[in-house]
């Protein structure tokens, strides 16, 4: 049993992979609250694709790919308030345009690499076998530095959250605020950009946020909640990757699927078993 | 205590409006108002739908730009005074199924005085525990919100405003959809507002109330219609040229429909 969840572990790059995909699913799991609390989980999608031309030409020019997909993600945010101001567009038909645009011109410049195939597959699904000892220490970097960021922001973050009027009223800098949280998410993306892939971070912002949601009636215990599913979804996904042979992105993001249907159904508050109970007893 | 006391050079003139415009779009919402209200009064923002009732908070809490003329609080324009005026909103205006305790809501009243970091003392909790008490939500203080009623909800609302010690509270039509004891709540923190010296400008399309609950009536239709106490203001030919034709003689009696917004 024991040797069950060792045997993995004496590979060096699976320590690694286990480090990467528990600071990156931790990171996404507290980043994720405030990611479906505010609704933009279509923003944050949009944004993890939008960072694929960015790497693309990055890759090309042979410069540091998380600069590259930085610089995209706030081209493309900065794009969606372009277009949806003044009400011209609504904003999801905005970020609708502008996402599956920017996927296209990451295609189109990909494409015109040799190894096209799969560098595309480790940019959408993620590498988290390849991670190397440098990018973990990236990854540590970042991901600690945007805790910090989202501590200190913290409060004003949480009210605007909240009730967007009180905010004003405190005379708090919501457009501020508001792009420093999109260039949280976007740093949230782009570490995670090989650990789980472009395709499915948006998995990890919005999954382990809802189940927590349903399971708790505080913002500190949602967050801290989101955390540890997180967690477990890393790992677990990690074991069922390694055992079932299967892509660690996807085995992950399942993990974290399952173990938001048991707190669908299962929920003691908001559970749709406790509900069809109630239900039943108030015939 | 008087009011007088407190900032004696100033008693008149504690809230000001000199000639406001505002409005998103160049079909102004507010036009050319000016009127002025002495501290710790009560008063009444009577209108139509649509009259700019909201509007009128909305500038005074920055929510929207003023297009032209000026607010003054204290003899200030507006942005000097960071904590001085609460904004209670209309209750449809609030992401209710946020994951936060009645308690949790009304401690973020203590949020402004407190900046970014700063740790909640027991002062703050003092004060937010009275607000609940005053409010009688104090039993409830550990519920979440997304379970309470409308009126509670509203209570809650009240209860965070007033931990926030303001000058000023703005409230939105807090009597649509709420209870009887809400009703009552609020009227009674008026009372205590009151002699707290706290002016309270409470929007509400219910005639009978502003004309027996509030010291001054403001009549809007997208201009100022009229201000004064209510004896002066309710009168027929006054509530006319604000409602228009949804206003309804009936001899010695005014029927204002307001369910059919025109």
């Amino acid at each position: 049993m024991i040797d069950f969840f060792l045997a993995p572990l004496q590979f060096e790059f699976m320590q690694r992979a286990f480090l990467a995909v528990g600071l990156v699913c931790v990171l996404c799991s507290v980043v994720g609250c405030f990611v479906i609390l505010r609704s933009m989980a279509f923003l944050g999608d949009a944004i993890a694709h939008s960072i694929l031309p960015g790497v693309a030409v990055a890759y090309l020019v042979g410069g540091n790919l998380t600069l590259g997909a930085l610089i995209a993600a706030v081209v493309v945010a900065a794009g969606i308030a372009f277009f949806s101001r003044k009400g011209a567009l609504q904003e999801d038909t905005a970020i609708g345009i502008l996402f599956s645009s920017a996927l296209a011109l990451g295609i189109a410049l990909i494409s015109t690499i040799r190894s096209y195939a799969t560098d595309l597959s480790h940019i959408l699904f993620g590498n988290l076998l390849g991670v190397k000892a440098a990018d973990l220490i990236g990854i540590s970097l970042l991901g600690v530095g945007i805790l910090i960021l989202l501590f200190l922001a913290y409060r004003p973050l949480l009210v605007i959250t909240f009730d967007p009027i009180l905010a004003a009223t405190l005379r708090l800098p919501i457009a501020l605020l508001r792009t420093a949280f999109l260039i949280i998410i976007a740093l949230t993306i782009v570490i995670s950009l090989q650990v789980i892939g472009v395709a499915l971070v948006t998995a990890m912002l919005v999954t382990p946020a809802a189940t927590a949601y349903l399971l708790t009636r505080r913002f500190p215990g949602m967050v801290a909640l989101s955390a540890l599913c997180g967690l477990v979804s890393g790992i677990t996904g990690l074991y069922a990757s390694y055992y079932l042979n299967i892509a660690s992105g996807a085995s992950v993001v399942l993990s974290a699927t399952m173990i938001f249907l048991l707190a669908f159904f299962f929920s003691p508050r908001k559970g749709v078993f406790r509900q069809l109970i109630a239900a039943r007893r108030n015939k | 205590m008087t009011c007088g006391e407190i900032v004696p050079q100033r008693e008149n003139a504690w809230l000001e409006f000199v000639h406001v415009d505002a409005g998103y779009t160049d079909d102004l919402a507010l036009e050319d108002v000016s009127f002025h209200i002495p501290q710790g009064v009560r008063v009444a923002v009577v209108g139509p739908n649509g009259a700019g009732k909201s509007t009128l908070f909305k500038v005074m809490a920055r929510l929207m730009p003023l297009r032209k003329g000026e607010i003054l609080i204290h003899d200030l324009p507006l942005g000097h005074h960071l904590d001085c005026l609460a904004y209670v909103p209309q209750r449809d205006e609030i992401n209710w199924r946020f994951p936060a305790t009645v308690k949790d809501v009304v401690l973020m009243g203590r949020y402004g005085k407190k900046g970014w970091l700063g740790k909640l003392n027991k002062n703050d909790i003092d004060v937010a525990t009275r607000s609940m008490e005053d409010m009688g939500i104090l039993p409830i203080r550990d519920l979440p919100i997304s379970d309470l009623s409308g009126g509670q909800q509203q209570r809650v609302f009240l209860a965070r405003a007033l931990a926030q010690e303001p000058h000023i509270l703005l409230m939105d039509e807090p009597f649509n959809g709420v209870d009887q004891t809400t009703q009552e709540k609020v009227f009674e923190i008026m009372d205590h507002l009151r002699r707290m010296c706290v002016t309270a400008l409470v929007a509400t399309h219910d005639l009978t109330q502003a004309s027996t609950k509030f010291d001054l009536v403001i009549l809007l239709n997208r201009k100022l219609i009229a201000i004064g106490p209510p004896s002066q203001i309710m009168r027929k030919d006054i509530i006319r040229q604000a409602f228009g034709s949804s206003a309804l003689d009936l001899g010695d009696l005014m029927v204002v429909d307001q369910c059919c917004p025109e």
